[in-house]
């Protein structure tokens, strides 16, 4: 029987030392001898803090003390420890070992009996699955970002960084139900510059773009913060006007804007001077969806430009029996 | 159930084996440890299983991480260390010198084994010692097993954890404070009446000499 449990002793994939009280080792099984290249017969009855210094530490005379004092159990993790008694390979890396701790009385004395369990594997496995947990992070908070700048593009216009025609679509449909609801008017006004391609000839396409841009950031700075401003594309723009009480709060804006443009823009170290002509209609004497109030608007600025520009109208003013719109639809 | 000298010679004591605690763990983690215990109840749980006063919000529903430690022979019972498992996670983090980042929601704390071992020895250096010293002071030696981790759901109806009846629980508010992390957990141990009434004799006896 006793042959028997040696075998096993010696089978188990397991490290099991058995230090007397002394610290010395009366069982140094055959995992170990495998493990360090130590065999059975040289380590038998010598101390283990003298063969393996990291037992005569302070943190390991105190777990091996308290065993074999206050008898308590103890159990240290590989996480926190890495690694008790070192492979006789030099080359496996990042070894990591969990050991246990407990007394064993036998015949009125005391031992101390030790287990290694090599982790190396399983940490190595839990670094991997952390490194693939990491990446899948990242490259979910890349495809997040991404997300973001694709709408962001989807909806602006990459000039001026305005809304583009999708977003003030969007937006105008999303107003217009508030509108009702508190029993307000919104206002759409279609902008557009008046001899813009001539600057662009004589000045050039970057002057034309720097032309654009301060235009936007002028325009911008009249409105309210709850006002849309969008660029359609070329010298075009939109703008939404939501919750007004009157047509007078849109001619007040519309004047605004008139006016600011008597002011010199200045591009490339040139002063030039531009107009605009500027359509507008209103929800809901004229239309209730986005597409109609654009179209309204734009039909109202052509009318101003061919009265010769620099200027506004409403659609109201058109004096028009007929709703090219509504004909068209 | 406990007087206030009895309550403040026990919350010394139990300092006094904490602090050892702590030294222990800041040894092994190689950062500053530090361990509190501001107060100490005694609480005995009634028939039905329900304590004799309320328990602290721990007991609130949601998941926590439980590591016991059974000891036995004249002194006898069960002590656990308790954490919600967001404070663990942020436990370990530290420990393993990882970010101490607090997860944002319950379902987001992400325990791998590892994990529990790094608690498994936290509890062991933590429940053995406070078992240790009070054992060496009632004067008598003590077995003691390895630490159980369990990952356990409180839910709202339950809210409490259930213990026999006739146990009394030796509650000890813990605050953990590493490398300037705080860490809220709890030191629960439970005692059979044997036990409590000489633990009571002891103090007895200390504050009469």
């Amino acid at each position: 029987m006793q042959e028997l449990l040696i075998l096993a002793i010696d089978r188990v994939n397991l490290g099991i030392i058995i230090l007397d009280q002394d610290l010395n080792i009366v069982l140094w099984n055959n995992w170990l001898v495998r493990w360090t290249g130590h065999s059975t017969e040289t380590m038998l009855g010598r101390h283990l803090p003298a063969v393996y210094p990291r037992f005569a530490s302070k943190i390991y005379q105190d777990i091996l003390n308290n065993a074999l004092v206050n008898g308590q159990r103890r159990f240290c993790s590989g996480a926190l420890h890495k690694t008790f008694i070192p492979p006789a390979k030099e080359a496996l890396p990042n070894v990591r070992q969990n050991l246990l701790v407990e007394p064993l009385y036998y015949e009125d004395k005391t031992y101390l009996l030790i287990q290694i369990m090599d982790m190396t594997e399983h940490y190595t496995q839990v670094k991997g699955l952390k490194n693939i947990i990491k990446e899948m992070e990242l490259e979910y908070e890349q495809a997040k970002i991404s997300e973001v700048i694709y709408l962001y593009q989807a909806l602006h216009d990459p000039l001026t960084g305005l809304p583009n025609r999708n977003l003030f679509n969007e937006r105008v449909n999303s107003i217009l139900p508030l509108a009702k609801r508190n029993g307000k008017m919104c206002a759409v006004m279609f902008l557009d510059l008046d001899g813009f391609k001539e600057i662009n000839d004589k000045f050039g396409h970057e002057a034309g773009d720097l032309m654009l841009k301060s235009v936007a950031k002028r325009l911008k700075g009249l409105l309210r913060s709850s006002d849309t401003l969008a660029r359609l594309g070329g010298d075009e723009f939109l703008l939404l006007f939501p919750d007004i009480n009157s047509p007078g709060d849109v001619v007040s804006i519309a004047t605004k804007i008139k006016n600011d443009f008597t002011q010199a823009y200045s591009v490339l170290g040139k002063d030039i001077h531009i107009t605009a002509s500027m359509g507008i209609s209103l929800y809901p004497e004229d239309g209730n969806n986005a597409r109609t109030l654009i179209r309204k608007a734009d039909l109202a600025m052509y009318s101003v430009k061919r009265q010769g520009k620099n200027g506004f109208l409403f659609w109201s003013d058109l004096n028009n029996n007929s709703d090219p719109v509504a004909d068209a639809e | 159930m406990l007087n206030p000298m009895q309550k403040d010679a026990l919350t010394e004591i139990i300092n006094v084996y904490i602090g050892k605690a702590a030294s222990m763990l800041s040894e092994m983690v190689n950062q500053r440890v530090i361990l509190s215990v501001p107060e100490v109840e005694l609480i005995a749980f009634t028939q039905d299983g329900q304590p004799s006063k309320q328990l602290p919000p721990i007991f609130s529903s949601g998941h926590i991480i439980s590591s016991s430690i059974r000891f036995g022979q004249t002194l006898k019972g069960k002590a656990f260390l308790i954490f919600p498992a967001d404070q663990a996670k942020l436990l370990v983090n530290v420990c393993l010198g990882e970010e101490p980042v607090i997860q944002e929601s319950e379902e987001l704390v992400a325990f791998i084994d590892t994990d529990f071992d790094v608690l498994k020895e936290i509890s062991n250096v933590i429940l053995n010692a406070i078992i240790g010293e009070l054992s060496n002071f009632m004067d008598t030696r003590v077995h003691y097993s390895l630490p159980d981790i369990e990952l356990i759901y409180v839910s709202e109806s339950e809210g409490t954890i259930l213990l026999k009846e006739n146990t009394y629980l030796l509650l000890l508010h813990t605050t953990f404070l590493l490398s300037e992390t705080p860490v809220n957990g709890f030191i629960l141990i439970a005692l059979s009446m044997n036990s409590v009434s000489w633990l009571l004799e002891k103090i007895d006896a200390l504050l009469e000499a």
